[in-house]
């Protein structure tokens, strides 16, 4: 192996592919597909109109109370009498009125109006008048604000991960399957469309080169490890810049979001405490190896077959086995992490990288895990130093009955050693 | 100095080449003739070493051809390709850097070549944005920006026009003159007889001639005659030692099957004095490689 070469072809590749538009639209990505749900929302809300409601009591001490109150998408307003109401819903200057009576110290409200308010608005009024009601409550038990707030504070529940350590003790932390689920789902379709990506990048080109008899000049140059294994090298580092990419793009977009209040709200209800860093490492090395077994796949189709155009057709098998492990993942693991058939997957290199993030977010052991990627990994190498041999016979067989043909007459030369 | 030596590469049953020998010292151009499906691709295909010969050896100055070896080699393969949406000088660059060059040692090349080999267009400009010529031009720039020693082109002047086939010649000619090993196929004869100074041809994968040009010529002796005079074609068939007589005009081409043959024929020609055309002559290439190859209608 040449290492001055190998440099030469994995720099070449990776030149080419960050340049190319499907890297660029991976990095962007979940991205643009975050903004578009952000601008939805921010369409959805804007649509949304305020419901004015006109507030009658007989004690207009009440009504001017409730009025003070801020509630969302609701506008609170006294009237003077249910006539002026009715005139006013009449005027389309409200949508409703409500009618607010005291008896015996409870409240008892009426809406009123051409049609009965919507579910979310009939719950804020709810909330408006039970606070009103405390404070009117509070105020003849004669209670202060302190003893209120004791009063109105909630219950406590949470949820606690148990497990056992080897030595039989028994170990808590906070949950956060939610968390992990989350990050081994997006890990999953990561992987998926990093896979889909790289695997037609790697094919097409090296499809392309043999067709184009480059490849011959190529392989006159140097040999057919160095090139196989440059052109791995170049879309693994091309796999990393969009990981490093999307990362650091995903902490940008928090640091200029770090003041709005809703992210922080969403950021809040996340706990972080319960990921271990062995989780996160276990993720990204799922990924990486993962992309790099299905390059190695991508690449050694891609040099069976003759021309650029064939490409496609030749990666379909590696494509049907990466959508096979990726339903498994997001429809049966995701129901049933514990399922036998997931269980054995999640050991096997062609879906292992898709299944083993999700069993182990849904408490399988960290051995486990270690096992299948030791598996993932060496079956890595494996395949790649065959996939090197293959290539240096496959790049001068130019078979046009189909790529199982080209194999056979591959593999048939091989052990003649051409 | 290349010497081939026995070489032979059996595909199962198929044998696509068989005890193949020459040499080509340095500053030497040798041509590799010989019909489609003859032998000639995976001849250099061995050469190149991306193929593992059944038998023989290549050697380079006494080596065997290795990784060592491959920076002196240029190649132009048979097909023509480039990377399309890659600029002259990325691919240029892409070329060179794979023979062990430098950035620099290749950009100061890269000016020379376009403008001795008059590359119209920009180091910038697209390959897919080029004349099916131009990038031509470019593919033999990446065959030569390294300065190889050992040079191979299956078939180099396929598909160029007279002009960028002159500019072609001129380039061969100027390896010969750096002193590099080059050697070449080609279907056209009439430029293996002007620039080749050896020459080997294959049929079937067996080597049938092989040698210098003029030897070679020589070898077949001259038995050919072209003939204006009064004999008749009738009169010149009856001649014993004549194997063929095709009539042109008023001109006999003669073919003996022995040049003796030649001086009788002359005299039987010249009893009644003057006559305008005697020529006595070897066979041109091209009617060695008809000869040999035996099917003429095949070229």
């Amino acid at each position: 192996m040449n290492f001055e070469k190998l440099w030469v072809i994995a720099s070449d590749v990776y030149r080419k592919t960050v340049k190319s538009p499907s890297f660029l639209i991976g990095v962007f990505m979940p991205f643009i597909v975050v903004l578009v749900g952000f601008l939805i929302g921010a369409i959805m809300d804007k649509g949304q109109e305020t419901t004015t409601i006109g507030i009658y009591s007989k004690q207009p001490v009440l009504a001017k109370a409730l009025a003070k109150q801020k509630l969302p998408a609701l506008r609170l307003k006294q009237v003077d009498s249910v006539k002026d109401a009715q005139k006013q819903l009449q005027a389309e200057k409200l949508d409703n009125y409500l009618v607010v009576t005291k008896k015996d110290g409870e409240l008892l409200s009426t809406v009123y109006g051409e049609k009965v308010p919507d579910d979310a608005t009939m719950a804020n009024l709810q909330q408006a008048l039970n606070s009103l009601q405390t404070s009117l409550k509070a105020g003849e038990y004669k209670l202060t604000s302190d003893q209120v707030f004791e009063l109105m504070r909630p219950a406590k529940l949470e949820g606690k991960e148990l497990s056992f350590t080897d030595d039989g003790k028994v170990k808590t932390s906070n949950d956060s399957s939610g968390v992990k689920f989350a990050l081994s789902y997006a890990a999953c379709i990561f992987t998926f469309f990093l896979v889909l990506t790289y695997a037609s990048l790697i094919a097409q080109e090296i499809a392309g080169e043999k067709g184009m008899r480059i490849m011959e000049v190529i392989l006159s140059s140097t040999n057919a490890k160095t090139h196989f294994y440059g052109k791995l090298l170049g879309v693994i580092l091309a796999a990393l810049t969009q990981l490093v990419a999307t990362g650091f793009l995903l902490g940008v977009s928090v640091f200029i979001m770090r003041d709005n209040s809703s992210l922080n709200e969403m950021l809040a209800d996340i706990n972080f405490t319960g990921i271990e860093p062995s989780f996160i490492i276990l993720l990204l090395l799922f990924i990486l190896a993962g992309s790099l077994f299905y390059a190695v796949l991508a690449a050694l189709c891609g040099s069976l077959v003759s021309r650029a155009e064939d490409a496609p057709k030749a990666i379909m098998p590696v494509t049907y086995l990466m959508m096979a492990g990726y339903m498994l993942g997001l429809i049966v693991a995701t129901n049933d992490p514990s399922n036998f058939v997931v269980t054995i997957c999640s050991y096997i290199p062609f879906f292992s990288m898709i299944l083993m993030p999700i069993v182990l977010a849904n408490g399988a052991g960290l051995m486990g895990a270690s096992i299948s990627l030791v598996i993932l990994v060496l079956s890595t190498l494996v395949l790649a130093a065959f996939s090197a041999r293959m290539y240096r016979v496959n790049v001068l067989v130019y078979n046009q009955k189909g790529i199982w043909a080209s194999l056979r007459q591959s593999l048939t030369m091989l052990r003649k050693d051409v | 100095m290349l010497v081939v030596e026995h070489l032979a590469k059996n595909f199962g049953t198929l044998k696509a080449v068989q005890d193949l020998s020459f040499e080509i010292k340095d500053g030497e151009i040798l041509g590799l003739v010989g019909q489609n499906g003859s032998g000639k691709t995976t001849t250099f295909r061995m050469l190149l070493g991306l193929m593992q010969p059944t038998a023989g050896k290549v050697l380079w100055d006494g080596e065997k051809i290795g990784e060592k070896q491959k920076d002196l080699i240029g190649y132009l393969p048979e097909e023509r390709g480039l990377y399309p949406k890659e600029t002259i000088e990325q691919q240029v660059m892409y070329f060179g850097k794979l023979r062990g060059k430098k950035t620099c040692e290749i950009k100061e090349k890269l000016d020379y070549w376009m403008e001795h080999l008059q590359v119209k267009g920009n180091k910038n400009d697209k390959i897919k944005s080029l004349s099916k010529g131009n990038q031509q031009k470019v593919q033999l720039i990446t065959t030569l920006i390294h300065e190889p020693k050992l040079v191979i082109l299956d078939e180099p002047f396929s598909g160029l026009d007279p002009v960028n086939a002159q500019i072609m010649q001129d380039a061969i000619i100027a390896l010969r003159k750096q002193g590099a090993c080059v050697i070449f196929s080609s279907h056209n004869m009439a430029n293996v007889e002007q620039i080749c100074d050896r020459l080997v041809m294959i049929k079937n994968g067996r080597q049938v001639l092989a040698g210098k040009v003029q030897d070679i010529k020589d070898s077949f002796g001259k038995i050919k005659v072209f003939l204006e005079s009064p004999l008749t074609k009738a009169e010149v068939q009856a001649v014993l030692g004549v194997a063929d007589v095709k009539e042109h005009r008023q001109r006999l081409e003669i073919t003996l099957s022995d040049p003796a043959v030649g001086r009788k024929l002359f005299e039987l020609a010249t009893k009644d004095g003057y006559i305008p055309t005697f020529s006595q002559e070897t066979l041109t290439l091209e009617e060695i490689f008809k000869l040999k190859a035996g099917e003429k209608d095949e070229l």
